[in-house]
């Protein structure tokens, strides 16, 4: 009940608290659109629901260093990844500091609390890439494009994507899409709350952007910025993790930073920057 | 009420209470004096449940923190700043604090009436019309502070933690205060009472402790009735 409690207020304040971050999201996905069409040289109207979707994720393949092919920081996917740490960091740090306090003392339970704030976590990143889908499918009715996840022939290599030769699968892009990157991003921004609250919000997001940096650079399938790639799917691509690897892995990170995060959470202090002080 | 054995703790190698123990019957009044730095609010804190002692314990209504339960059961604190929802008005804020502390079905419609009600009584108490529209970030620092002070008292509950409750009150704000006290007082409630004003503290607490260096220095003890220290 006190759970409820706490989530019922976190929801109503944080949207209310976030309505902006949403915006911005929407015109961070409107400028990635127009990308896409300038990098493609495709008319919008023979772009498709999927080629947008997949562009919002899309990273970069696994790096093979060589003088021939240097390294191409995926900006617009760390961009993508980056904003919804950030909406999602701030607010339980904020909470935590001054009314949410005063809520878990009064309503007596730290354990509820920290649950409401996971749980408002998951809700905010799941409302992110709802935003995404909504502003994807917008764009795709106003242009008169195709509303099938299919992709155009031009995206792999443009996105980077080291193809099989084979069309996409239609279902393993579904999953990628709609389970694996929500799943792996709820748990880089739960992974990001447990640092901040056992060691302050800079600490959090320098553990996001350290993840999307070495997952950048590194194809390994623990880190989980790799389950955020299509390019590093290997569902879609030549190589790279599956969504059934990738969702294993969100999946133990979330545990893991749920249930130690919030052991760390129940056994450290509420304390004031100024307390050192009185 | 509240047993507070042997607390310690420390933070980044400082010693912010050092082996404290004090003792404090239900319906007492007690006052904490010290110098900025001495340790009051820290203490405040560990009776509230905000901090892990690292040696020690505090007991209250027979449950220990942080191990029976993580909070007294029924408490209400002003610790430093009033910290509220900014885009909130000053009912809606104590509306949202009574729903989640209250033990009834937070959802009904009956618990909603209980709740507003509690948070108009409680506004008026402390001179704040309950009406006014203005969020919370447009309050005045004394508005703040009537609101914190309203936020701890709400519903009378059995334990009421304060911290400099008279700060950025104007002389109207501090006479509510002294009848709020009375009201605490006749209601039975356990009040403890950081204050750097010698004067409130001897007028209200039945015993005041002075806190130096994280400890009670009983040489400055100054008993009154109804409490005692170990």
């Amino acid at each position: 009940m006190r759970y409820l409690c706490y989530l019922a207020c976190d929801v109503r304040e944080g949207c209310l608290c976030l309505w902006r971050w949403y915006v911005a999201a929407a015109l961070l996905f409107l400028l990635l659109i127009g990308a896409l069409r300038l990098m493609t040289g495709v008319p919008f109207s023979e772009l498709a629901l999927g080629d947008y979707l997949v562009s919002f994720a899309s990273g970069v393949r696994e790096q093979v260093y060589s003088a021939e092919e240097p390294f191409r920081f995926p900006a617009r996917w760390a961009a993508v990844f980056m904003l919804v740490s950030c909406m999602t960091l701030w607010f339980p740090c904020r909470s935590r500091a001054k009314m949410g306090a005063h809520l878990m003392v009064v309503g007596g339970s730290r354990r509820a609390w920290w649950l409401a704030q996971c749980t408002w976590v998951v809700i905010a990143v799941l409302l992110f890439w709802l935003t995404a889908f909504a502003v994807a499918l917008a764009w795709t009715l106003v242009s008169s494009g195709d509303l099938s996840l299919g992709i155009h022939e031009r995206l792999p290599e443009v996105l980077q994507m080291r193809i099989t030769g084979e069309p996409f699968d239609e279902a393993a892009l579904s999953a990628f899409l709609f389970a694996g990157v929500p799943c792996a991003t709820c748990s880089l921004c739960l992974l990001q709350l447990a640092v901040s609250f056992a060691a302050g919000p800079l600490a959090g997001y320098a553990t996001t952007v350290s993840v999307l940096l070495l997952s950048a650079f590194c194809m390994r399938p623990w880190l989980i910025g790799n389950a955020m790639m299509a390019a590093r799917c290997s569902d879609l691509v030549f190589a790279g993790v599956s969504v059934a690897d990738g969702l294993v892995m969100s999946l133990v990170v979330l545990l893991l930073a749920v249930v130690v995060g919030g052991a760390l959470f129940c056994r450290g202090d509420l304390l004031d920057r100024g307390d050192l002080h009185d | 009420m509240i047993d507070v054995h042997d607390a310690t703790k420390r933070i980044k190698g400082a010693t912010v209470l050092d082996c404290v123990n004090m003792t404090v019957p239900a319906g007492a009044i007690v006052g904490l004096a010290g110098v900025n730095g001495s340790g009051k609010t820290m203490l405040l804190r560990a009776l509230a449940g905000l901090i892990k002692l690292d040696e020690g314990f505090v007991e209250i209504e027979g449950k220990r923190l942080r191990e029976d339960v993580d909070f007294p059961p029924s408490i209400g604190l002003l610790i430093e700043n009033p910290a509220f929802l900014d885009s909130r008005t000053g009912r809606e804020n104590l509306r949202i604090i009574a729903l989640v502390g209250s033990s009834s079905q937070a959802w009904s419609s009956r618990a909603k009436e209980q709740a507003d009600d509690a948070a108009v009584q409680a506004l008026e108490l402390v001179g704040l019309d309950p009406d006014d529209k203005r969020k919370f970030r447009k309050y005045s620092l004394g508005m703040k502070q009537r609101l914190g002070l309203a936020a701890a008292v709400m519903g009378w509950p059995r334990l009421v933690l304060l911290d400099e409750p008279t700060n950025a009150l104007d002389r109207a704000g501090v006479a509510r205060f002294e009848d709020i006290m009375g009201m605490l007082r006749e209601r039975g409630s356990t009040v403890v009472l950081a204050s750097h004003d010698a004067s409130l503290l001897e007028r209200h607490a039945d015993v005041v402790y002075l806190i130096e260096s994280g400890r009670i220095a009983d040489a400055d003890i100054m008993p009154r009735k109804g409490a005692s220290h170990a």
